[in-house]
């Protein structure tokens, strides 16, 4: 059972890169790229191979990286998410992280589903979902700086949190 | 979200797409020719508030406002684990 602690750990980092990294993507590179693409006429191009693609890594990737991390807190999993027991500080990245996957499930692959026609949606319902897929993907930007902020808190964090 | 323009928002052009510098932020000479004098301070209203209808920018429609917004709330949120740490 000694194992499972460091596989979780390296299944977390390695699933959690792929999320955040292609949750960066989408918000550095796609909204622009896709703005530009549309203006001379080759959005097809993102929208039907690049962007369903980079939504089935991302939605699973996320999925993947909170069942590690939930597998590497262990019994520790109660005490994080009530930031007891000197947790608080990856307590809040688990929260954080939660609050994060909520938003993949919940509002950005729904409404990404209208968006890009693999559901059957009207111009009105699209464009609203257009609004809420890309102020979720942003919210979770924002939310990805402390998280990875207090993801990466170990010994180093002692010294910044005065311990 | 609305984005309402016109020569009557003195203040709000701080945040609404003014010519801006390095980063998205607004120069500083673009901040001082936008800022309220006179007439254009009063019309503001009282304490200068936005007037009823005006809005806010979001922050999320700017990349660089999105990453600000995460480097406060990590601040913010430094000083509340702080808190329960110690």
């Amino acid at each position: 059972m000694d194992y499972v602690p460091a596989l979780a750990r390296w299944l977390h980092f390695l699933a959690g890169v792929m999320w955040i990294g292609l949750l960066y993507y989408f918000n550095f590179v796609q909204v622009a790229a896709l703005k530009a693409a549309t203006a001379d006429g080759t959005a097809a191009g993102i929208t039907k191979h690049v962007a369903p693609r980079a939504l089935l890594y991302f939605r699973w990737a996320a999925v993947v990286t909170w069942l590690a991390g939930a597998a590497l807190l262990g019994n520790q999993f109660i005490n994080a998410f009530t930031l007891r027991g000197g947790m608080a500080g990856i307590g809040v990245g688990a929260w954080l992280g939660t609050i994060m996957l909520f938003n993949v499930w919940a509002l950005i692959w729904p409404n990404q589903q209208k968006i890009l026609g693999l559901k059957p949606a009207t111009d009105e319902e699209k464009n609203k979902a257009r609004r809420v897929a890309f102020l979720a993907s942003r919210t979770n930007v924002a939310l990805s700086i402390p998280m990875l902020f207090f993801m990466a808190g170990g010994w180093s964090h002692r010294g910044i949190f005065g311990l | 979200m609305t984005s309402s323009k016109g020569p009557a928002e003195p203040a709000a052009c701080l945040v609404r797409g003014q010519p801006s510098g390095w980063i998205g932020l607004p120069t500083l000479a673009t901040i001082k020719s936008t800022l309220p004098t006179g007439e254009s301070f009063a019309a503001l209203g009282p304490a200068g508030q936005r007037r009823e209808g005006e809005s806010m920018k979001n922050p999320l429609d700017s990349l660089w406002g999105t990453v600000i917004s995460g480097l406060i709330l990590t601040v913010i949120l430094y000083f509340v684990v702080k808190s329960i740490l110690t």
